[in-house]
């Protein structure tokens, strides 16, 4: 089952001068979105969704993107909707909106793990995943 | 390839995992072909690989699928 799951914050939470689409300044309450095809279960009230970190001292442009750590947020998930297609054809087969609400709770942060290449990197194509492979043979990758 | 193959190693329960890619599309197909849960996607500092995709668990290919693109590159 393919479901998009969006983290939302609920009525009346602290710091929403800073939720922002960066593409257009608007504010918005979405906080985190995922996209899950596992077999897993959709989050229940109490799920925190992990969070991540830019420890500015710690940023390498080599092995990290924006981020360098991860932690439980402090966000709770405090209410859970879900929403079928009426017609079970599109890319979803269901949207869940998480409401959340602030409670802090000073979690550990962890460092990202290992950037890991594979031919799925180059949407299958070998002859890029070779070049690639060939190009980079002195950097650090964890080749799967 | 089968939708959510149990041959590749996915433990949801553990950490995270990281991958490299080209584009943002490239994370959702990865997700999708592997029945993975994808909860960021990062923008990276390179010409190729532009995005990194962070998925929920450890993903992680078996070691006979390295040997097979192995084979396969060369019966290229």
């Amino acid at each position: 089952m393919h479901k998009w799951i969006v983290f939302r914050a609920d009525k009346r939470q602290p710091g929403w001068e800073k939720r922002k689409f960066q593409h257009t300044q608007s504010l918005t309450k979405i906080l985190a979105e995922h996209f899950d095809s596992s077999d897993g279960p959709i989050p229940e009230v109490g799920y925190r969704p992990p969070e991540f970190v830019r420890v500015e001292a710690e940023h390498d442009p080599d092995r990290h993107g924006y981020n360098t750590h991860y932690r439980t947020s402090d966000w709770e998930v405090a209410r859970v909707e879900t929403y079928t297609p009426d017609i079970p054809i599109g890319e979803f087969d269901i949207v869940v909106i998480c409401y959340c609400q602030y409670s802090p709770i000073d979690a550990p942060l962890k460092p990202m793990p290992e950037r890991q290449v594979s031919i799925d990197s180059f949407r299958g194509d070998k002859e890029a995943y070779q070049r690639w492979l060939e190009s980079q043979k002195s950097k650090e990758y964890t080749e799967v | 390839m089968p939708k959510n193959p149990k041959w590749l190693r996915y433990d949801p329960d553990e950490d995270k995992s990281r991958h490299a890619a080209a584009d943002p599309d490239c994370c959702e197909e990865m997700e999708e072909k592997y029945g993975w849960k994808l909860i960021e996607i990062d923008k990276i500092e390179g010409q190729i690989l532009k995005v990194d995709c962070v998925f929920q668990g450890k993903t992680e290919f078996p070691d006979w699928y390295k040997e097979l693109e192995r084979e396969d590159d060369e019966d290229a």
